[in-house]
């Protein structure tokens, strides 16, 4: 079983962007993390790699220099290789030449399955693993939950549908797969960790490698132009507004802290014992924890 | 308790007592090898054999004055002092037995040979009394621990059989030393009787009608038992908590000669490597010896936050099931066979992160056992096998990423201070203080305030001081304290780096965490710097004059002490005397105040690892602060600003009690708005 991720390095969004007309500017001190959907990728990809008790787990980046701390770090978390298809020119490829560029390497290695992040952080347009199947001819599932290797060379997929529904779907392998970034919790890398990797190599590789050019994966060869960025509009003031059914005090004392005192006021029933007791069990059976059919409770005589 | 002269007229005793000591000492010893020397070797080394001298005389010193379990005396817990009777009767009763069983049994009469008759009288009589008030004091323990049951001894474990044996043994023992004293002196030897006690007994058998020879008879007979008893005793305490005896001597000789609460140095990445797995070679010995000087009395459950808010931690637990592990476990490490893991199995990942490392455990432990750096030490292996909490990744990624743990980025260091003049030391050549802001104060919108009421009160002083403003990165406490050793590391290097460069004369910060950090624990990576705590910092410029505060309304106040200050640093009275520098202000304290004080459940990183079991420690804490009548509770850390003030928000959200930074409250004496 070998499994490729692609990862990529991103912008932390925490840090406030300077957006100007057209690119999106880096302030002062750019911070830049791996991708968090990547992350998830590798951290289904670790847990596949103990619950199958095997196989072997690629690491892939196509970006500048500085991209190879997010390789580093995917070592630490327990990558076996890494590869770092090392060109400027990815900083302003768009989703296309990035896919071109990675196809060729990935051809060359050979794969069971591929994991890519749904998204990135930084542009989101989700493009890239969808390109990357197309170049490579293989299936592509996004929105990825959860995944688990059948027999016969198959592999079921949870797919995330809007409203915490489910798709489960089964493909053959090869298969891509863009794992969501809510899929699970990406693996923390301690310092010392980080540091051990100091030790491990990292393949790099040029264009000229898989036989491209900066033309091929630059701007020129891009599908689409980036016309403008607008800054984000600002955000509109958080006010509280108490719940109408609470009492006077309650919602004096919601005010007052700023909407953190808010109580139970929704569970807060008052009554006769008969009364309280219809409530709980509508409650229970409206939540699916009764069933419907409860014959209802009479008192004896 | 003079031996019998001989066994039934024939054979001379002392070949026999010693025999019979020389094999159940030598079982105990062997037991003591097998169950604790063994696995002790297992652990990895710790430096705790400096100052060899320095150690001895402090042991010493503690032990025989018992001042370890004095000082936790308090009306509503004396045991302390029932503890010191009971260790004095065993210090007596052991020494006479070494002259009275082992001496006069091999030379009759040695006793007055070497003390001479009068001294001899002396020490019976001493040793009568003090096993009288041992006596005492070991009934007094059984009501407490069996009937009384005060809190501290109705957690799970304090009422083991273990308990039961062993104070039963003890009040045997001596009951049978004094039963057979009184059978001697009643079998003709009354006119020398020296000890009250046998004095009494005597007179009674003899009142009782107890003839000559059945006195000779019984003395044999109960001294006999005595002695198989006390030999008895000794092969048990390897096997007893009763160990404690032995061990905790020694846990007080070995203990931690650095700051209070420091943690030790990872020095290098193959140690770091260490932590990757959770098996007892990864633990020091000393981490492995503090489980066996526990005597379950209970001190640290009852007053750890986290025990008492309904949390599953409870450090007597955490420590008896290390013991309990390694004493199952160990051994098959030495033998090689694989067992059990320790975190999951033995102790919870829970239980780990449920910690404030606030040290209320280790002030109130009588022997000295570290846990706080047992906690690290664990969360230290859960880091580096990622086995985080979400909580946690997110603040010690922020830490790595951005240098502080709030998520916020490193260029809006200074946006507290927009539209005030401060000063940045890159811009001065040479300055007084420096102001360490700290994370909280730098971007926490409630603890922004204090920092602002300090940079009023600086200038308010004249102080010639400077801001390291976007250069100051987090001090690395949250991160070494939620184990991330290597981030503390990076983040004090880095730091160091940036305060070498700079000429000052000292730190001054108002966060504790971090004045510990830069104090106490800077100084293992090589740096020293004079640091002082705004509440020092304070006092000095009202002392000095620099600052009046005015008289204002009056004020009943309560003072909440950071664990970072008191504890770890003692520091008390600055901050109490700041307070009371203010013009009409009533002090009155809480009932769990100083040493006491109950933690605000944010040490220890626990402000962002959120422990959702049980209540929060804060609204607890809070609770305390209601129960007496103040209109403002006063605190000198921004951890404590914060958890307090969501506390306040839901007890009183009309506000009755504020919760209020010393700084802020100088500033408000001065008259002026923050």
């Amino acid at each position: 079983m070998k499994i490729i991720i692609c990862i990529k390095q991103v912008l932390d969004t925490r840090v406030p962007l300077v957006v100007n007309s057209s690119v999106m500017q880096k302030e002062p001190s750019p911070v830049y993390i791996m991708n968090p959907a990547d992350r998830v990728a590798l951290a289904k990809a670790l847990e596949m790699k103990v619950s199958l008790a095997g196989g072997e787990i690629t690491v892939i980046t196509a970006g500048p220099a500085r991209a190879e701390q997010v390789l580093r770090m995917a070592l630490a978390s327990g990558a076996d290789e890494a590869i770092h298809l090392k060109d400027e020119v990815f900083e302003v490829s768009d989703a296309y030449t990035t896919a071109l560029a990675l196809s060729k390497v990935v051809k060359e290695l050979g794969y069971t399955m591929i994991l890519c992040g749904n998204r990135s952080l930084d542009i989101g347009a989700g493009q890239v693993p969808a390109f990357l199947a197309q170049l490579l001819g293989i299936p592509q599932v996004t929105g990825v939950m959860g995944l688990e290797i059948m027999s016969q060379g198959r592999v079921r997929l949870w797919r995330r549908l809007e409203r915490g529904r489910r798709q489960v779907i089964e493909c053959p392998l090869p298969a891509l797969c863009a794992v969501d970034s809510s899929a699970g919790q990406p693996r923390y890398v301690s310092e010392f960790a980080l540091k051990q990797t100091v030790e491990r190599g990292i393949l790099t590789l040029m264009l000229a490698d898989i036989g491209l050019t900066q033309t091929d994966v630059g701007p020129q060869s891009s599908l689409i132009r980036v016309v403008s960025l607008s800054p984000p509009k600002p955000r509109p003031k958080k006010i509280y507004i108490p719940d109408g059914s609470m009492s006077a005090s309650q919602r004096m004392s919601y005010l007052l802290s700023s909407g953190l005192a808010k109580g139970k006021e929704s569970n807060l029933l008052e009554g006769t014992a008969d009364y309280l007791a219809k409530q709980v069990i509508e409650y229970l059976v409206k939540e699916g924890i009764l069933p419907k059919q409860l014959a209802p409770l009479e008192p004896d005589g | 308790m003079l031996p019998p002269e001989s066994i039934f007229g024939v054979t001379p005793i002392w070949p026999v007592v010693y025999s019979l000591a020389a094999i159940a000492l030598g079982l105990s010893a062997y037991w003591f090898y097998r169950r604790v020397l063994l696995l002790l070797l297992i652990g990895r080394s710790a430096n705790r054999v400096n100052h060899l001298w320095k150690r001895l005389i402090e042991t010493i010193a503690v032990v025989f004055s018992q001042s370890c379990s004095l000082r936790s005396v308090s009306w509503k817990d004396r045991a302390g002092i029932g503890h010191f009777f009971i260790a004095w009767g065993f210090i007596a009763f052991f020494s006479s037995y070494l002259l009275f069983i082992f001496g006069e049994s091999a030379y009759p009469g040695l006793s007055t040979l070497l003390l001479g008759e009068t001294a001899v009288g002396r020490y019976a009589f001493l040793v009568n009394s003090v096993g009288l008030l041992l006596l005492g004091a070991l009934l007094w323990a059984v009501v407490r621990r069996w009937v009384a049951k005060p809190p501290r001894l109705s957690i799970e474990l304090t009422q083991s059989a273990d308990a039961l044996i062993i104070v039963a043994l003890i009040i045997t023992i001596i009951s049978l030393a004094f039963l057979s004293e009184g059978f001697y002196l009643a079998s003709g030897e009354a006119e020398t009787a020296r000890g009250p006690v046998g004095k009494f007994l005597a007179q009674l058998f003899i009142n009782l009608g107890l003839s000559v020879g059945t006195a000779a008879t019984l003395h044999a007979v109960s001294w006999w038992i005595h002695f198989a008893l006390i030999m008895g005793f000794a092969i048990y305490i390897p096997f007893s908590k009763h160990l404690h005896m032995v061990i905790s001597p020694l846990t007080i000789f070995f203990r931690s000669l650095e700051p209070r609460g420091s943690i030790e140095l990872v020095r290098d990445l193959e140690t770091a490597k260490g932590y990757s797995s959770t098996s007892l070679q990864n633990f020091t010995w000393k981490e492995l010896l503090d489980g066996y000087a526990c005597a379950i009395c209970g001190r640290c459950t009852n007053s750890c936050p986290a025990y008492l808010s309904g949390k599953p931690l409870s450090p007597m637990h955490l420590m008896h099931n290390m013991k309990d592990y390694l004493l199952r476990v160990g051994p098959g490490v030495i033998y090689g066979s694989t067992a059990q893991a320790l975190i999951g199995d033995v102790i919870t990942e829970e239980v780990i992160w449920d910690c404030t490392i606030c040290r209320a455990c280790q002030e109130e432990c009588p022997v000295m056992v570290e846990h706080t750096n047992l906690i690290i030490d664990l969360r230290r292996h859960l880091v580096e096998q990622s086995r985080v909490s979400p909580n946690v990744a997110k603040a010690l990624e922020s830490m790595r990423l951005l240098g502080n743990p709030w998520e916020q980025p490193q260029s809006g260091r200074l946006d507290w201070a927009e539209g005030r003049r401060v000063k940045l030391i890159r811009d001065k050549e040479k300055v007084e203080v420096l102001y360490w802001v700290g994370c909280a104060g730098a971007y926490d919108p409630r603890s922004r305030d204090i920092s602002l009421a300090m940079v009023r009160l600086l200038d308010e002083a004249g102080i010639n001081y400077a801001l390291l403003g976007t250069e100051e990165r987090c001090c690395g406490d949250p991160a070494r304290r939620m184990g991330e050793e290597g981030l503390f590391q990076m983040l004090a290097c880095s730091n160091i780096e940036v305060l070498k460069k700079y000429s000052f004369k000292r730190i001054l910060t108002h966060c504790p965490h971090c004045y510990n950090m830069l104090k106490n624990e800077y100084p293992q990576l090589g740096a020293q710097f004079e640091v002082v705590h705004h509440s020092q910092f304070l006092l000095e410029l009202i002392r000095s004059g620099r600052i009046k505060p005015q008289e204002g309304p009056e004020l009943r106040l309560t003072f909440h002490d950071p664990c970072y200050l008191g504890r770890y640093n003692g520091i008390y009275n600055p901050t109490r005397q700041v307070l009371q520098a203010i013009p009409k202000t009533t002090m009155i304290e809480m009932k769990l105040n100083r040493g006491k004080a109950m933690c605000c459940g944010a040490g220890g990183g626990q402000i962002w690892i959120q422990s959702e079991k049980g209540r929060r420690i804060e609204d607890m804490r809070f609770e305390q602060v209601q129960e007496v009548n103040v209109q403002v509770v006063a605190t000198a850390c921004p951890y404590c600003t914060i958890m307090l003030d969501v506390a306040a928000k839901i007890k009183e959200p009309t506000g009755r009690i504020k919760v209020m930074d010393i700084a802020e409250l100088v500033v408000k004496a001065l008259g002026q708005r923050v």
